[in-house]
Order: C-alpha cells, then structure tokens, then sequence
C-alpha cells in the first residue's frame, strides 16, 4: 500500500516537474519566428548615440535560391544609446524576434572606432548568441552604407558572401580575417594590440564622376596602385590598427603582406617585385611561408631591440623569359631583389606601427615575455608603452623554387 | 543491491569524476587567476604534492584495510569522533553538491535555457540523481564509468583542437607572479584534487583491497594530466585578464574550435556531454552523503534519507544570490575546505589512528584490527 502511494507520488511529482519545465518552450518562438540578422553595423549617431543597422535574409527566399536570383534582404536601422536598447527597440518594430546566432560580420564605422568601441564589444562578446567567429570589420563610410553597398555578384545568399570574403587574405595576403573573439582577447592583451579588417565602398564609375560623396572610401594609404572595378559593392582590404580600444590608423594591401608574415598567418600570395635587370619590369612570384618568422625581443637599456627573420619560399608565377634557361646567377638575383623587397615592406610596417602608430599590432610583446621574470615586473614594464621606442633589425631571404607549369628554372 | 563491490576502473573513474567536474565548472580558472603564467608549473608541482600525500593515504590506510575514515575515526575517538568526523565529511558533501549543482544549472540557464528558471533546472538535476541514486552504487559506479571516456575525450578534444589558436609564448614569464606565488601561495591549488576525499571512503567498496594504492595513484595521475590539459588550453588561448574572469571557460574554448567552414559550433555537444558527467557527479556525492549520513545515525529505515539530503541540497543551493556568490563559495570556501578537512583533518585521523594502533599493539603484542574490520560491517 505504501508502496503504491510513493510511486504515485513520485509519478505526480515528475509530472509537475516536467510540464512546469516545458511550459516555458509553449512562449519559445520557433525558427520561423525568429528575425536572423547576418550583419550588425554600429554607427555615431548624434548626442553620442548609435545607429545600429541590422540586416535580415528572408528564410523563405532561401529555398528558391536555386533560381539563381539573389536571396533578398531586409535592412532596417534604429538610433539607440546602446546596442541592447537597439535590438529591444528594433524587437517592438520588426514581427519577429531577432536572434543574433547566425550574424556574420560585424561592421562598425571608422567614426565610431576613433573614439573607442570597447563598450560594444564588450557588450557583443557577453551574448550567448553572437559567435566569437564572426567577423569584424571596421568601414571607411558609415556602417550603414557598407551593409547598404553589399551586392554579391556570385553568391545569391548574402550570409554566404560574408562568410566568405573575409577568407580571401589567405590566399591574397590582401587583408585578414579579424574575428570578434580575437578582437576581444586583444583589447585585453598585454602584449599587443587589436586589428580588424578595412572594410570600403568600391565606387561605382558613373557614381565617381556625378557624386563627391564619400570621397575618402575606396581607398586606403599605403595601398598598392592596384585598383578594383567589381560589382560587389563593397572590398575588404587592408587592416584597421587600434590602439587600446581606438582606431588610430589602417594599414595597405602591402602593409597588410608584412602583418601577415610576422603573425605567420600568410598562407601564400603572389607578389611583385621589379626585376634587377630592368627596372621597367616587374616579375610576379608565388610567396608560400613555409617557415616561420623568426623573431626576438630583448631589452637594451629599457628599450625593445626586436629581431626579426623572415624565410620565405616562392616560385615564379610570371617572368617574361621564363621559357628559355634562367641562370643561377639570375636566380641569385631575383632572390636578392625579392628580399629586399620583402625587408623594405617589412620595415616599413614596423616603423610605422611603432613610431606612426604607437600599437604593437604584430604582437612582438609576446617574444618579450621571457625577458621577465615574472608577470609584475612586465606588467611594471608597460611593454605597450615602449613599443614606440622599439629598434628593429630585419634580415629576409627567399628561395626560388621553381616555375609552375612552365619551370625554365 | 547497494552493498555491492566495485573494480578497479570504476574506482578510479569515481575519483577522477570528482576532478572532472570541477575542471568543466572553474577549476582551471581559479588556478590561472592564482599563479597566472605559473600556472603550469605550479599545476605540476602540486600533482607532485597529490601524489605524496595519496601515497601517504594509502600507507595509512594499510593497517585498515577495508575501512573507511569514519571507522578509523571510531577505533581512534569512539563514537564521538566518528560521529563529529561524519557530520563534517557529510556538510562538505552538501555543500559540494548544492554549489556544483547550483553553478552549473546557471550556467545552463545563460547558455541554453534562459527563460526556464534555474530551479527547475536543478529540479531536473535532483530528480535524476535521485533516481540513479535508488539504483545502488554499482549502478552509479557503472555508469560513471561508461561516460567518463567520453568526458575525458572532450577535454582532450578542446586542448588538441585548439592547437591552431595557442599564443605559445604566453608561458612565460615561467614563473608567473613569483616563485613564491606559485611555489609557497600556489601551494593551496592543491584543492584541484578534491577527490583524495573519496579516497578515504573507498576502502569498503573495492573488490581488490591490495589493488588501492594502485587505484588512487591512476586516479591522481590522469586528473593532474587532465588538469594541466585544461590549464595549459586556457592560458595559451586567453589573455591572463580573460582567463579569470570567464563562466565555464572551457565552453568558451570549444567555442573556439573550428576546422574550415563547414565544422564549427561543436560547443553544444561538450555541454551535452558535460550534462551527463555532471549528473554521474552529483549522483556519486549525493551516494556518499546518504552513505555518511547513514552510518552516523545508525538509522534503520533509511528509504527516505537520498530524497531528504537531495531536498536539503536543493534548498541550500538557492541561498546564493548571485554567480558572484557562487562563484566566491566555489572558488574561496570549497578550497579551504578541501585544504583543512580533506587533506589536514582527514590525513591527521589516519596519523593518529596509525600511532594508537601502534601503541596498543606494544602494549597487547597483538593487532586490534581484526575486531575492528567485524565492527564495520554494517548490519
């Protein structure tokens, strides 16, 4: 008997239980009842407020995105003093209830970045829903003019563009892929300081001769005198140099190839160097790293003394007689011309980071660490401080592989 | 059903359950914000230190086999000590469970439940260890065991996966705050191994008794393995700041892992996992408690006691106001208790009980265990 009453105790209690703990997901909006915002663009407003700019894909268009039509989507912005007030704002405007967990990119203004951002990351890195993988990308325009501009030529679905283009630097050397999480472990790091991709406008031509409107987009100091004509509206190239939590500057596709290469994050690219035979000429090499940068940091007289040596391994991408037998002697000198080239880019990037910029983006304090003996006496140091006063000494060597196809070496 | 014995591995993976669990919760975390870069050193040198005083244990205990410390404390004090000794391994059991059920039901909470109140979730959590509790030891035992792989490989998974994200140099300095931060102060990290508390009550339930210094030296090994894994995961992946300041950090390195673009977001399936590891966990604690409770009142009818301690668990865990509460009872108070009654009280019993052993033996000429070993079993 009393058996009995305990199991069905027990089954009444179990049942409560349960039905409380699932009374809850009967308010839980399904999938179809939720606003996917695949970008979040943070602009200055006036009074010191943001706009923030969300940009929704329609979930039901997706499915015909086997039309070949691109997936449409919906851009809506509201002015709020903080991002959690936007979202709650944007909530009581749109049907849905917007979910941040399929964002893909981030993009503030240069504007905004200027007087400091750490309060938005801050408040994007304690959401549940925003991935540490998403990218971050600082614009030269206004946020909204940046996700306004995005026109994937060959991607229907915008999440997968975002997703994509941020990856181009690994094999372009052009930009880097800067993710929020990294973002934020850098705005906390002793030893370095925080970068994120340039983001621009690519303008269009008839746009550039009726309109002087965002003159200063669609092109970065220190870049290449390369330029793009595409449909996509918007390039991500070159990097935004923080100081703290402050943008103090960018950095060119060139610039970029040497960020890179000391962060041994470069994959491989193609570079060109001017031929040591005819100044008129320029050879295109295939650059893989191979190895990795060799670097290291001590401290002379309390200033950081940083040595650096780069080995990079290439093969000869176009040359114009690649087909007839290239002597060793010509190798040595392409060689030659291509270390130079590569230490002079090398050079500048430090000098600049350090004495233009004062931000130790590369992270050379990490190579400072084993000068200390322990953490107070680096903390004492203030190596973010000292990093303008830093000397370099910078030795570069390329080895020429080979051709590809057509090899002639 | 209850009184039956457990092998070896099982009793291994009770002990490192204990270590496990608090490595998922913010173990890692409490050690790097003590001895910052010296973090793996120190993690080190007090798996050294663990594995003295497990080797001590096991000494102690050699001259009672197949009892525990509650028994010790009775043929050392009578029943007073015994009782005394009991109620203090029976407080820092509840405690032990209402902050880890607590913690992590939270934790749960601000990852994937966050209009479910946390009581339900730790509702959810009482009833199943309950229930798996009514089962009996070796079901638990069992149990634990059959998850335990796959909780050790997650840890494993996230220090591998991680590899590509590691800033190497954050290592250095070596020795952190100091050599005396992490040698002398960092000395109190040693309450990483909590499961030595286990230790004392696992005599009674091995099959093997001769196999126990065996059982407690695998057990402290592979947690300080795991340890030193999870540590050197967050040191090398965060920047010292964020390190000590994170909620369940290893989430937060699983939700670092991605392999290209198409394998990412695994961060779901270690906290499915972890959910059941910290079920295993919360049911061995709960087992032990009963056990305790039981043996310092000599109750006979004791049906209700799993549900009365798991009530009192619950109740106690919804004192804290806050994580920041939370947070100081896991971090601060957990750890003193672990440094004076597990391994000062609890070593000090065997040392004295080892010395009137001594004694009487002189005085008889004879061992008084053998009465002792009968006295144990449990009627």
């Amino acid at each position: 008997m009393l058996k009995n009453t305990y199991k069905y105790v027990s089954l009444i209690i179990i049942t409560i239980i349960v039905s409380v703990a699932f009374t809850g997901s009967h308010s839980v909006q399904s999938v179809d009842d939720l606003a996917y915002a695949i970008a979040l663009g943070i602009d200055i407003a006036e009074d010191d407020n943001l706009e923030v700019t969300f940009q929704f894909n329609i979930p039901s268009a997706n499915g015909e995105s086997g039309s070949g039509e691109s997936a449409p989507s919906v851009i809506d912005s509201v002015k709020a003093n903080s991002i959690d007030s936007a979202i709650n704002l944007m909530n009581a405007y749109v049907s849905k209830e917007i979910n941040l967990s399929h964002c893909k990119v981030i993009v503030i203004s240069q504007e905004l970045a200027q007087k400091g951002i750490a309060k938005e990351i801050y408040s994007l890195m304690n959401k549940v829903q925003i991935r540490p993988d998403s990218h971050l990308v600082i614009t030269t325009s206004t946020a909204k003019k940046y996700i306004e501009s995005v026109a994937p030529s060959l991607e229907n679905l915008v999440a997968k563009f975002y997703e994509v283009l941020p990856t181009s630097g690994d094999y372009t050397g052009y930009t880097i892929n800067a993710e929020l999480g990294e973002f934020f472990n850098q705005l906390l790091c002793e030893t370095c300081e925080a970068t994120a991709t340039l983001g621009n406008i690519v303008q269009k031509k008839e746009e550039e001769n009726t309109s002087a409107e965002d003159s200063s987009s669609g092109g970065t100091e220190g870049q290449s005198n390369e330029s793009v004509s595409a449909k996509n509206g918007i390039e991500n190239l070159g990097v935004a140099v923080f100081k703290d939590d402050k943008f103090v500057g960018s950095l060119g596709t060139e610039e970029t190839l040497a960020h890179l290469l000391l962060r041994n994050e470069l994959k491989n690219c193609n570079i060109s160097v001017t031929d040591p035979e005819d100044s008129t000429k320029k050879i295109d090499l295939y650059l893989t790293s191979n190895h990795t940068a060799r670097i290291n940091v001590s401290i002379v007289n309390g200033t950081p003394y940083i040595k650096i040596k780069i080995i990079a391994n290439t093969r000869i991408s176009s040359i114009e007689d690649i087909t007839k037998d290239v002597s060793d002697e010509r190798i040595s000198k392409i060689e030659e011309a291509s270390a130079d080239y590569l230490k002079e880019l090398l050079s500048n990037y430090c000098y600049k980071t350090s004495k233009e910029y004062h931000s130790d983006i590369a992270g050379f304090g990490r190579y400072a660490l084993k000068d200390f003996k322990t953490n107070t006496e680096f903390e004492e140091y203030d190596w973010l401080s000292h990093y303008q006063d830093a000397f370099f000494e910078i030795s570069t060597e390329v080895n020429i592989k080979s051709g590809f196809l057509l090899t002639g070496t | 059903m209850t009184e039956k014995k457990i092998g070896n591995i099982e009793a291994i993976a009770v002990v490192l359950t204990v270590m496990i669990n608090h490595i998922i919760l913010n173990l890692p975390k409490s050690i790097i914000s003590t001895t910052s870069s010296g973090s793996i050193i120190n993690v080190i040198f007090v798996t050294l230190i663990a594995f003295i005083i497990v080797y001590l244990i096991s000494q102690l205990l050699k001259n009672f086999p197949s009892l525990d410390i509650l028994d010790i404390s009775k043929f050392l004090g009578g029943k007073v000590l015994k009782f005394i000794i009991g109620a203090l391994f029976l407080c820092y059991l509840i405690f032990t469970i209402s902050i880890v059920l607590r913690s992590f039901s939270e934790t749960l909470k601000i990852i994937f439940f966050p209009r479910t109140p946390v009581q339900i979730i730790m509702l959810l959590f009482l009833l199943a260890i309950v229930f798996v509790n009514k089962l009996g030891f070796q079901a638990i035992a069992r149990s634990n065991l059959f998850f335990m792989p796959i909780i050790l490989f997650s840890i494993l998974f996230i220090f591998v996966a991680n590899f590509g994200n590691y800033t190497v140099q954050r290592v250095f300095p070596l020795l952190g705050n100091g050599a005396v931060s992490t040698f002398l102060s960092g000395i109190s990290n040693l309450f990483a191994f909590g499961g030595i508390a286990y230790l004392y009550f696992l005599p009674p339930h091995l099959k093997e008794q001769k196999d126990y210094t065996k059982i407690a030296f695998s057990a402290i090994g592979v947690s300080g393995i795991f340890l030193l894994m999870s540590v050197t995961t967050l040191l090398l992946l965060f920047p010292l700041l964020t390190s000590s300041e994170e909620i369940l950090p290893l989430y937060l390195a699983a939700r670092f892992i991605e392999f290209g673009r198409f394998f990412q977001r695994l961060d779901a399936v270690f906290v499915f996992t972890w959910i059941i590891s910290m079920a295993c966990y919360l049911s061995l604690a709960l087992y032990f408690a009963t056990n305790i409770f039981k043996k310092i009142t000599n109750i006979q009818y004791s049906k209700w006691v799993i549900g009365l301690i798991a009530s009192i668990c619950f109740g106690i865990a919804l004192i804290p106001q806050d994580l920041k509460q939370i947070s100081f009872l896991e971090n601060n108070v957990y750890k003193f208790i672990i440094l004076i009654l597990v391994i000062g009280v609890g070593l000090g019993i065997l040392i004295f009980a080892n010395i009137k052993n001594l004694i009487l033996q002189k005085k008889k000429g004879l061992s008084v265990l053998p009465e002792n070993n009968k006295s144990y079993e449990r009627s």
